[in-house]
């Protein structure tokens, strides 16, 4: 029997990383879950989850059937936003139509609409929508009231002119959008997308992955050697901080190139935002896995961490939005950060003067949620 | 002869349940400890608190003078567990597998020492098959030489033998004993008794927690040990007459056989001279010494039959 040898560091730390690198890429199931999976699922959400209200299916109803109606359903009908999908007879039988979805909005005249207006009297034009979905409901009645509006004012004008009094000033504002100009909603949402994938495979996978091991008895041929915890899961983690970083080069090269997602700040920013994010999602499937008992319940775990972390990160409705008493819930959520580091980089050209605070963020979190896991994953052994 | 492994006092308890039972024991260097009781007897529990898997609830172990759960660095590298269920990397070949658990030790694997533990397992010929593609003799070979890989100075196998061939039964053995002569120090639990008595150089005896004796393997099977008597009847017989049964002989078989231990040494005189008496007609003799499977049947019936009174 030989003195033992001092065990290294460095050889530990290298047989974890190889061993883990090995299994994950020998593991054609898991690859295609880290790599492939998020790359498709980012290009069909991204064409999916498009917030751009138009061609709103529209009935008209016009018993006037005056050049003045025609001319108003016809400018209307003309901008996009609606579609004219026909004519109803009567407004119940438009209702019905709604109700049936066979339309999600009604444009109906009235009988004298034409004598109405040019007698001066006042012209009322009813407008049925469909309330389903509150954000197309908001763009239908603002296209439509906008349209009746400027109508008006430009009839008052008119009248004004006519009886030679000089018409007041016109008061018009002018937005001016920066950083998305035509706003279209995918260089918003795919960075979001790239993150709540992200979040969801890498947990998942690391969560799984220590339970599958604890499952089938390999991880006690693990503990039985010298191997500090934290080296343990530090060698398991950094494979898929690299595999992590090869996705996010990935989507944002598919982003670019689907999607016209600009890429104006530094990617080296975004890199090393990415890093600490993967420390956040990465330790908290570790943190999920010490835990759990078995794969099932890790897979439980997983869901009980990433559906409200992706629920209440801002991505899908906006934070402000949220009760009071839940807002500050989302400052602890690693992925209202990184959406806001990935959006502030690629839309915005943020730099580190910007974003420091989220980096900062993702780092604290990351640091206690990874000394948490090697807390708990030592007192496992109880 | 120094200790290598001291266990003061250890307890561990699940709940209400106590799976061991305030155990003291020290293991020796050099020897090979046969850890003997039934199943759920608190064998794996025991020896997973050696290796630093568990916790005691109560009480202290030592390895080579460190304290397993304090110094758990210094300890696991002097221990190698071989664990009672089977386990294996399924993406992983045989080389690969000890290699990294190597890794896990914090050394490099040697070529030769690579190709002799291969070759004393058997397994020089499937140093490339993926361990998923092994037999189950092979697996349990293969987990062995994970164990030795840092070359331990203790050497747990937790019932090495279990659901294992004749064949492989033997060739383990003659391994064990070949690392034994290198100087490792062999624990080993089973609740084969053959495997204690063709093995081990001392017996502890578990059950229910709690070690009930612990000796050297030939005082343990000489102090407990007897010569028992079977007298086979010609003619079976409803009951044993009383001066048979003065004597403390038994009534086996449904009647056809009279059985009778008496302490090494003790005369068959009075027995034979009351079988005369009664007028039965043996129609076979026959005698042997008793087997560590007596003596261990005799403790836990005894220390039970205690626990129970
Ligand atoms: N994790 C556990 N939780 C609860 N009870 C356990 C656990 N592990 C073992 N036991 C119980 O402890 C006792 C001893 O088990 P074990 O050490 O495996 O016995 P052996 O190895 O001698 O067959 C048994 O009654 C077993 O059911
Ligand atoms: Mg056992």
């Amino acid at each position: 029997m030989t003195a033992p040898v001092r065990p290294s560091a460095r050889v530990q730390l290298a047989a974890v990383f190889r061993k883990e690198v090995q299994q994950t890429v020998r593991d054609r199931r898991i690859m295609f879950m880290l790599v492939v999976a998020p790359l498709i699922q980012t290009v069909v959400f991204g064409f999916a989850v498009d917030f751009e209200v138009d061609r709103v299916p529209t009935v008209v109803v016009d018993p006037d059937r005056s050049a003045t109606s025609r001319e108003d359903a016809r400018r209307l009908l003309a901008d996009g936003t609606l579609l004219s999908t026909g004519e109803e007879i009567s407004a119940e039988a438009a209702s019905a139509g709604i109700d049936a979805g066979r339309a999600s909005a009604a444009l109906v005249f009235e009988r004298r609409a034409e004598a109405d207006r040019l007698s001066g009297r006042g012209q009322e034009v009813q407008v049925l929508l469909d309330g389903t979905d509150p954000n197309r409901t908001t763009v239908t009645s603002g296209a439509v009231s906008r349209f009746f509006s400027e109508l008006g004012e430009r009839l008052a004008r008119e009248r004004l002119e006519a009886s030679g009094q000089t018409p007041p000033a016109q008061l018009r504002p002018i937005p001016r959008v920066a950083f998305n100009p035509g706003l279209a909603t995918a260089p918003y949402m795919v960075p979001g997308i790239a993150a709540m994938l992200l979040v969801i495979v890498t947990t998942f996978t690391s969560a799984m992955g220590l339970a599958r091991e604890r499952e089938m008895g390999t991880l006690e041929q693990v503990l039985v050697t010298p191997i500090r915890p934290v080296l343990l899961l530090v060698g398991k983690m950094a494979p898929f901080v690299v595999i992590g970083l090869l996705v996010v080069a990935l989507l944002i090269g598919v982003g670019t190139w689907l999607f016209a997602i600009p890429i104006r700040g530094s990617l080296g920013l975004l890199f090393l935002g990415t890093v600490l994010y993967l420390l956040t999602t990465l330790g908290a499937g570790l943190l999920i896995s010490t835990v759990s008992a078995n794969q099932q319940q890790a897979f439980l775990g997983g869901f009980l961490f990433t559906i409200p972390a992706v629920l209440l990160s801002g991505l899908m409705t906006p934070i402000l939005a949220m009760p009071g008493w839940l807002r500050p819930l989302t400052l602890l959520n690693p992925i209202r950060w990184y959406a806001e580091i990935m959006r502030g980089v690629l839309l915005r050209g943020a730099g580190l003067a910007d974003l420091w605070l989220q980096l900062a963020v993702l780092l604290v979190i990351g640091v206690a949620i990874m000394a948490a896991a090697t807390l708990r994953f030592r007192r496992r052994l109880g | 002869m120094d200790t290598v492994v001291a266990i003061r006092g250890v307890t561990k308890r699940y709940g209400p349940l106590v799976a061991v039972d305030g155990i003291d024991l020290g293991i020796r260097r050099g020897e090979i400890f046969g850890l003997l009781g039934p199943n759920g007897a608190g064998k794996t529990t025991l020896i997973s608190m050696i290796a630093g898997l568990l916790r005691p609830t109560s009480g202290e172990i030592s390895v080579l003078g460190h304290d397993v759960v304090r110094e758990y660095r210094e300890t696991r590298r002097a221990i190698g567990l071989v664990p009672q269920e089977i386990n294996f990397d399924p993406f992983f070949n045989v080389e690969e597998t000890l290699r990294m658990q190597a890794g896990y030790f914090g050394v490099r694997l040697a070529e030769e020492r690579l190709v002799e533990i291969l070759g004393a397992l058997d397994l020089l010929s499937k140093r490339t098959t993926n361990s998923r593609a092994l037999s189950g003799g092979m697996k349990r070979r293969l987990l062995i030489g994970k164990a030795l890989v840092h070359d331990p100075a203790v050497l747990f196998l937790d019932e090495p033998t279990a659901g294992v061939d004749v064949e492989l039964r033997r060739s383990l053995w003659s391994y064990v004993r070949r690392l034994r002569e290198r100087g490792t120090t062999i624990v080993l639990t089973t609740h084969y008794l053959e495997e204690a008595e063709e093995l081990a150089d001392r017996i502890g005896v578990i059950d229910r927690g709690r070690l009930l004796v612990v000796e050297d393997k030939d005082a343990l099977l000489s102090r407990h040990g007897a010569k028992v008597l079977r007298l086979s009847l010609a003619r079976p017989i409803a009951s044993l007459p009383a001066p048979l049964v003065a004597v403390g002989a038994r009534l086996d078989a449904g009647g056809s056989v009279v059985t009778f231990e008496a302490s090494t040494g003790d005369a068959f005189g009075p027995l034979l001279a009351a079988v005369a008496d009664a007028g039965l007609a043996v129609g076979d003799v026959e005698t042997r010494r008793t087997t560590l499977e007596d003596v261990f049947v005799r403790l836990v019936s005894r220390d039970r039959g205690e626990a129970t009174a």
